[in-house]
């Protein structure tokens, strides 16, 4: 119980980052259609890394999860 | 025609694909697998991702993506919202999102029906822009590689209809095979997993091809010297729009992935293990990741290579426009995957809901209809689905038609913010245990009307419904009135507009109304059910809602009637099994029983129904109103026990208050008698002293001569006698008071009692020269009296009127008159008189008024409360008229007509004290 309970207070944790990282002011930061990155503009390498990033995330944080439990 | 042909055949091959994966999915029961699960998940990209996202990007850069952000956010949080959802379905045996709120707040059937019909007006749209994609793309694909659609076979041209109808027969072969909806549809499941790989498959293929085929790379098609003007704006993340709509987009796809009656059915409903959420928490964002990792470079290509072609079908015509017919087949069977799949799930889902939530609660309140009596109801429940999964696809079909020409583009959109209108009382649902059935209905619908109001109303305005000025003016030209810019707001996205005010508007009232009211007993029991279903002790289930008990063979023959007689056997073992008991052993229905049954009907005809039903078959059985009174009862119990708690609390305070008033009545006795005693004891003393001093100096004093001695003995007599009387007073009084005075009752001539009173001490006053008036009438009538007692009264008023009266001119006036019902005696004299305030203390036992002038008081002080007591034992009054100066006078008056005689005493007894 206290375990699950730790397990989804990380995942509130995790779900903030990537609204945060998604959003407003973050995103703006991105915003430079002159800047690019590998020859893809930046916003798009972002957020698409950013997107990677959360699921790499979320699968660790579970397999790490299950092993305990 | 060659071209044609294998266009035709592999449609028809996709088609019979699918038939075969959904039928091996039936009988192998592969649907149980976290793969799979993950897979059918993605139920969410439909044609809209497929064809739209790119041509969603080639009008607004990014903006396509905050649809995907949103589910990838929330699958993060499966194991808080879904697992929970998915509980509570499995535990309540929910059939439907509908079901699930209903059930939620009281089995509502009001509620269900709300929101099918929410449902059902968010999704029709939805389902004819998939049948638009479907045909759009076949005409694409056929003009492209045969020729002009017109010229084609008359059933081609209707492409839409066919679609229509074929959609139709797998929806009703692989998704109403049994009443039980709670039962997995798993030939359906792995059916849309399989459309899943596909399409993704298929997007992949075509996007490779493009960047890495047409292009050399992703630099190379988005190389600066490419881009004219247009395509450098669209690199700018304002071409999205704000930021703000675009958080608004990100949130309203996060209600999207929960609330979709379609998603809904596939994550909740189709679940069939909760740890397979684990898998999906990351493989879903993934997918979705991979099916729009290529929409940007197709949309950029399609611009630069196809300036003037639709640019939602870039994924098509841009393989058909280097000669990739076998890509273009690909992709248009990619597409065609991702719009059946949606048509599908959502057709199964609204008809279940249609069925369960909106016909069978109705038909079942009507009795002409006689549905309630029927033997057996599972195929009446299976003709409903499969009537309601072909009405959805004509209605789906003729909105198509009549909106054909409208651009279609926003419509999923339109339906996400309906849906997200379920938010409120879902979520609330789960977590909040005060939320109620009238804030969840208040709440739905003003946010439901709003979004009505806002979203697809002035899309009317396109096709003629409206007038043309509606939008821009508002209704009537009421200017804050304007459905994309209620109350004047400035929200320049009309999604964000309607969500915004909608959803605020939603929560608001659902709060608001919900901590305003209070919740009926069911809708308590059913929000601890939901709020608490991890900590669900059996207790619930022993709860007996019902105020009456059913016989074990009714709940039997019922679930026969729903079910058929396996299933229903079937159920009722389960029942045996978990709670260690024979249905043999008992008669009347257990509560867990009665709830067991009503969980298992819930699952072939949801809750709302399933209440309606075992609540129906309750009231044939005898009476409806006993479950009322019952309940009533048990309330105006605790009521009338408190009521009765009060009226013994203000009972026991008047009796404490007598107490009190009886208390303080025996304290002034208490102290009346100390007082009467020390009085005695005083009055007695006086002439004793004066006897004892007397006694001292003769029995000292021999030399005394005898005129002082005779002097002396005459006082002490005089003394002795006073004492005598004093005592025979006091005897007298406390025998009177106490009630054991004698009474020798005789009848008596009142005037002779004056005249003998008068006679016993004329002598007095003669010696006083007091001169005397007597008055008397010739006769009286007689009285039934103590003769004695009565001359006592007589004596003591005369002699009080010779002690009284003035000394030099004494005058006593003795009058007797008569009236019909009275004797009165009135004994006047002109002494000093009485003031008025002492008029009614000299009736009191020792006391005397004091006259200064007379010093020493005399008598004994007890003969006018004696006299007074004597005469108001006879029935009369005795009392003093004066006026200080002007003499007093006392009267009596006694009754003459006495109805009846006080209570003789025996004579005999009466000497004897």
């Amino acid at each position: 119980m206290n375990e699950r309970q730790k397990r989804n207070e990380r995942l509130l944790a995790i779900f903030m980052i990537g609204f945060a990282l998604f959003n407003f002011p973050l995103i703006a930061v991105f915003n430079r259609p002159d800047l690019r990155w590998f020859g893809i503009p930046a916003l798009y390498v972002y957020l698409f890394f950013v997107w990677l990033l959360l699921i790499a995330g979320v699968y660790f944080f579970v397999n790490r999860f299950s092993k305990k439990g | 025609m060659g071209a044609g042909w294998i266009i035709i055949t592999v449609t028809v091959l996709c088609a019979l694909s699918l038939f075969a994966v959904a039928y091996i999915g039936e009988r192998r029961n592969l649907s149980n697998n976290a793969l799979v699960y993950t897979l059918s998940l993605a139920v969410f990209c439909t044609a809209w991702t497929f064809y739209g996202s790119v041509g969603r990007a080639a009008t607004s850069g990014i903006g396509f993506l905050p649809i995907y952000l949103g589910p990838t956010l929330v699958a993060i949080l499966f194991p808080l919202l879904l697992r929970k959802m998915i509980r509570i379905t499995k535990v309540n045996r929910i059939t439907s999102i509908a079901d699930f709120i209903a059930s939620r707040y009281g089995k509502s059937t009001l509620l269900a029906g709300l929101v099918t019909i929410m449902a059902v007006v968010g999704t029709v749209p939805y389902i004819s822009l998939q049948l638009k994609a479907i045909a759009t793309s076949f005409e694409v694909l056929w003009e492209s590689a045969v020729g002009p659609i017109s010229s084609s076979p008359n059933f081609l041209a209707n492409t839409g209809l066919v679609v229509a109808l074929l959609l139709a027969l797998f929806a009703i072969l692989f998704g109403t095979r049994h009443a039980d909806v709670t039962e997995h549809n798993s030939g359906l499941v792995l059916a849309i997993a399989f459309e899943a790989v596909f399409k993704l498959a298929a997007f992949l293929a075509v996007g490779l091809y493009v960047t890495f085929g047409l292009y050399e790379g992703f630099g190379d098609l988005f190389a600066p010297e490419r881009l004219n003007l247009d395509q450098q704006q669209l690199l700018q993340f304002e071409a999205a729009g704000s930021y703000g709509d675009w958080g608004w987009l990100i949130f309203l796809s996060m209600m999207a992935i929960l609330f979709l009656p379609r998603q809904f059915q596939i994550s909740v409903l189709e679940n069939t293990s909760e740890r397979h959420l684990f898998k999906a928490m990351w493989a879903f964002p993934l997918y979705l990741l991979l099916i729009n990792l290529f929409v940007l470079p197709i949309a950029f290509a399609g611009l630069q290579q196809q300036p003037t072609a639709d640019a939602d079908f870039y994924v098509l015509s841009l393989p058909l426009a280097n000669d990739q017919l076998g890509l273009a087949l690909l992709v248009y069977v990619g597409g065609l995957f991702a719009a059946t799949g949606m048509v599908i799930v959502a057709t199964v889902t609204l008809s279940t809901m249609i069925s369960n939530d909106l016909i069978v609660p109705i038909l079942l309140r009507w009795p002409r209809m006689g549905l309630a009596n029927r033997p057996n109801l599972s195929p009446i429940l299976l003709s409903i689905r499969r009537l309601a999964i072909l009405a959805i696809l004509l209605l789906a079909y003729g909105y198509y038609v009549a909106a054909g020409r409208v651009s279609l583009v926003s419509i999923g959109l339109i339906s996400f913010a309906a849906v997200a209108q379920f938010a409120p009382a879902l979520l609330g649902g789960i977590y909040w245990k005060r939320g109620n059935r009238l804030g969840a209905i208040a709440g739905l619908l003003s946010g439901f009307l709003i979004w009505a109001y806002t979203l697809p109303l002035p899309s009317l305005e396109q096709l003629g419904g409206l007038s043309l000025t509606f939008t821009a003016a508002g209704p009537f030209g009421i200017d804050w009135l304007r459905p994309y810019a209620l109350f004047g707001s400035t929200i320049e996205n009309p999604v964000t507009h309607s969500l915004v005010w909608s959803l605020v508007t939603n929560t608001l009232v659902y709060i608001t109304l919900s901590l305003l009211s209070t919740q009926t007993i069911r809708e308590h029991a059913q929000s601890s059910r939901f709020v608490d279903v991890f900590e669900r002790s059996e207790e619930l289930d022993q709860l007996m809602i019902w105020g009456q008990t059913p016989t074990v063979g009714m709940l039997q023959r019922l679930l026969h009637r729903f079910l058929g007689e396996r299933r229903a056997e079937t159920a009722l073992k389960e029942w045996e099994g978990a709670t260690d008991s024979s249905l043999q052993a008992v008669d009347d229905a257990p509560p867990s029983l009665v709830n067991h049954v009503e969980k298992v009907l819930a699952s072939a005809i949801g809750s709302a129904s399933a209440h309606v039903v075992i609540a129906s078959m309750l009231t044939e059985a005898s009476l409806t109103m006993d479950e009322v009174i019952n309940l009533l009862e048990e309330t105006s119990k605790v009521y009338r026990y408190s009521q009765r708690l009060e009226q013994q609390s203000r009972e026991l305070e008047k009796r404490t208050a007598e107490l009190r008033v009886a208390n303080e009545r025996l304290k002034e006795l208490d102290q009346m008698k100390s007082d009467f005693v020390s009085h005695v004891t005083h009055e007695l003393r006086t002439p004793l002293t004066s006897i004892r001093a007397f006694s001292e100096i003769l029995s000292e004093n021999g030399d005394l001569d005898l005129a002082q001695r005779r002097e002396f003995l005459g006082i002490i007599r005089g003394e002795s006698e006073r004492l005598t009387r004093l005592i025979n007073n006091v005897l007298d009084l406390s025998k009177i008071e106490s009630g054991n005075a004698e009474w020798l009752l005789s009848d008596v001539d009142l005037i002779e009692v004056v005249k003998e009173s008068f006679a016993l001490v004329e002598q007095l006053f003669v010696d006083k020269g007091i001169k005397t008036e007597l008055l008397l009438p010739p006769a009286v009538p007689t009285l039934r009296a103590d003769r004695d007692r009565l001359v006592q009264v007589m004596l003591n008023l005369l002699s009080n009127a010779i002690k009284f009266c003035d000394e030099e001119k004494g005058r006593v006036s003795i009058t007797l008159t008569a009236t019909i019902n009275t004797l009165t005696v009135s004994v006047g004299d002109n002494g000093p008189g009485i003031d008025e305030k002492d008029a009614d203390l000299i009736f009191a036992e020792f006391q005397q008024v004091r006259n200064v002038t007379r010093g020493k008081p005399q008598g004994t002080g007890l003969g006018l409360p004696i006299s007074r007591h004597i005469i108001e034992h006879f029935g009369g009054r005795l009392w003093v008229e004066s006026e200080p100066g002007q003499g007093a006078t006392f009267k009596f008056e006694l009754p003459v007509l006495r109805e009846q005689p006080p209570p003789e005493l025996n004579p005999l007894q009466a000497w004897s004290v």
